[in-house]
């Protein structure tokens, strides 16, 4: 069953066409990564899909229902969350306390009822951190839930974007280069974590710049350039795709390389 | 909450309890009085400033509808006060949230400057609209707080000093369940990050809207309790000067905590009285207070102590 699906989507600012007819399906159950230069409108298609910015045409479908005008939250309740490509935690807050805010769209125990001390919200609570802990270690951020989320290293500060992204409970889980800025081990790291996301039974599309990753962990590849689809397929098929190869490499490639 | 805190919170309450007890002075209970109306509106201050991020600088225009709502319709109409109290806080928040609409749209400094523009316009309506506020004038005769079948006397200070106490505890409890619920940390959560916030399903405009409408509603019930007490209401008592009083008081005491706001209006009601006997010095004085603590507690007095804490 396909879950998004987007149309014919633009975003010009001004004269420049940041995103450009740009068509996309993901089916669910994949895991699907969104390649391209710096520039190429990877970060903005993103912004669109989640309503950041608002398209200039096209259509976003998600489940079928058309998405294109709700607001943000509205479409996390949908099941599609997003992470960010700068990092993006409530620095001032704990490790636990980031991830318990992740789950706001599930808890169901009211304000009124916490006044009241209702036994149902202290027994979600402890629901509540469980679940939060269990996210924790799934990311590798056992063991630091009380830290404040300034004071970790960057790397795991960007695996807690994603648990704080896994506490909503996704179907669909956009990822914004999930290792940029990490280290050869913390990149093996994420990618086994994106892979068990995976197994879990969360779709996700991915945006990433290390080609070892998306090569390794996709099973289909969108590659964008000046805001349009050059190409899509298999990480082979892309791999071996003279589009590609002109849009990292240049169009002089064919004649350095009978040289 | 920790055994030790909970010595803590429990031996300050007890001593809150037995304070007029002890001091017999009624200026004394007079000062504690008014430290616990202005922490009651701190603690409203909290949370659409603390919490929720967004500085209101309408904060006594806010207390001010309260006030006059209240003793209007003690004074003018002959309503019992305790309804009259209850209308006072369901009309300020009414407010809150005609006022909180368009505000609340905008992000960050925006808010503040229409929420400023906003309690200019309320003191002028206070000052200008003669029939209804008796104008610079102010209001007389507002009777006190009574509760009917009861003949307790809520003129006296020390009447008065429970009923406030009783108020101040809502309204710590208040902001206390905000820190363990959904709601609060919603509230913590758009202060904290707002693009993060949404992106997990958070309304920015709703949350920021109901925070807006609890804290004008304490904003009210402080302003209710102000004109009941003092039994005299004039415009001067809600400018834009009352609104930095109250956020010296909360940035001091600690802004987002949950001691911060009692601490911060107990420290800034009782200090100015210490200062009164220097005449114009004490303002000089006030502000070179104000300037050491933010130089040296940027995080308030309880960030400051939860710091010192961590590190040893």
């Amino acid at each position: 069953m396909e879950l998004l699906a987007c149309h014919k989507v633009s975003k010009h600012f001004g004269g420049l066409k940041a995103v450009d007819e740009v068509d996309l399906s993901v089916a669910e159950g994949e895991l699907v990564g969104l390649i391209g230069p710096n520039g190429a409108g990877k970060t903005t298609l993103f912004n669109l899909i989640t309503s950041f910015i608002n398209v200039t045409s096209g259509t976003i479908f998600y489940e079928g229902k058309d998405i294109t005008r709700s607001p943000s939250h509205a479409i996390a309740a949908h099941g599609m969350v997003r992470t960010f490509q700068k990092i993006n935690v409530f620095r001032e807050l704990t490790v636990l306390d980031n991830v318990l805010i992740g789950h706001h769209l599930h808890i169901r125990s009211n304000y009124l009822q916490s006044l009241l001390q209702s036994r149902q919200k202290h027994r979600e609570d402890i629901q509540m951190r469980n679940e939060s802990l269990e996210i924790l270690e799934k990311v590798g951020l056992g063991g630091w839930e009380d830290t404040l989320a300034k004071n970790l290293p960057l790397g795991l500060q960007r695996a807690l974007g994603i648990a704080v992204g896994l506490a909503a409970h996704p179907r669909l889980l956009l990822l914004d280069e999930p290792a940029s800025g990490m280290n050869t081990e913390e990149t093996r790291y994420i990618m086994k974590v994106i892979r068990d996301i995976h197994e879990g039974g969360i779709t996700i599309l991915m945006v990433e710049h290390d080609m070892n990753v998306v090569m390794n962990l996709c099973e289909r590849l969108v590659v964008l350039d000046f805001g349009r689809v050059v190409s899509r397929g298999t990480p082979e098929e892309v791999q071996n795709d003279p589009n590609v190869i002109e849009v990292y490499l240049g169009k002089g490639y064919k004649h350095a390389a009978n040289h | 909450m920790k055994a030790k805190s909970i010595y803590i919170v429990s031996g300050l309450f007890l001593l809150a309890l037995l304070f007029p007890l002890i001091a017999r002075d009624p200026y004394y209970k007079h000062i504690l009085n008014v430290a616990f109306l202005y922490a009651i509106s701190v603690y409203g201050f909290n949370i659409i400033s603390g919490l929720t991020g967004q500085l209101n600088f309408a904060h006594a225009g806010f207390i001010g509808i309260g006030a006059y709502t209240s003793a209007i319709l003690t004074s003018t109409y002959g309503l019992p006060v305790g309804l009259a109290m209850i209308i006072a806080i369901l009309v300020t928040g009414f407010f809150g949230l005609i006022i909180g609409f368009p505000a609340l749209r905008t992000r960050g400094v925006y808010f503040s400057l229409t929420t400023l523009g906003f309690g200019v316009i309320l003191f002028m309506i206070f000052e200008n609209w003669i029939d209804l506020t008796g104008g610079p004038m102010g209001l007389t005769g507002i009777p006190s707080f009574r509760i009917p079948g009861i003949d307790i006397n809520f003129g006296s200070k020390t009447a008065f000093y429970y009923l406030c106490l009783f108020f101040l505890v809502i309204a710590i409890y208040i902001n206390r369940e905000l820190f363990h619920s959904k709601l609060g940390r919603a509230m913590l959560a758009v202060h904290g990050n707002e693009d993060l916030a949404q992106s997990i399903g958070i309304s920015i405009v709703r949350t920021k809207i109901i925070a807006f409408v609890m804290a004008t509603m304490l904003l009210g019930l402080s302003g209710s309790l102000y004109a009941h007490y003092f039994h005299f209401i004039s415009p001067v008592s809600f400018t834009i000067h009352e609104t930095f009083h109250c956020l010296t008081m909360l940035v001091v005491g600690g802004m987002g905590t949950l001691a911060g706001p009692l601490i911060g209006s107990v420290i800034f009601t009782i200090l100015p009285e210490f200062l009164r006997g220097l005449a114009q010095l004490q303002w000089i004085i006030y502000g070179v207070i104000l300037i050491l603590c933010i130089a040296f507690m940027p995080e308030g007095i309880v960030g400051f102590i939860k710091k010192k804490r961590e590190k040893s």
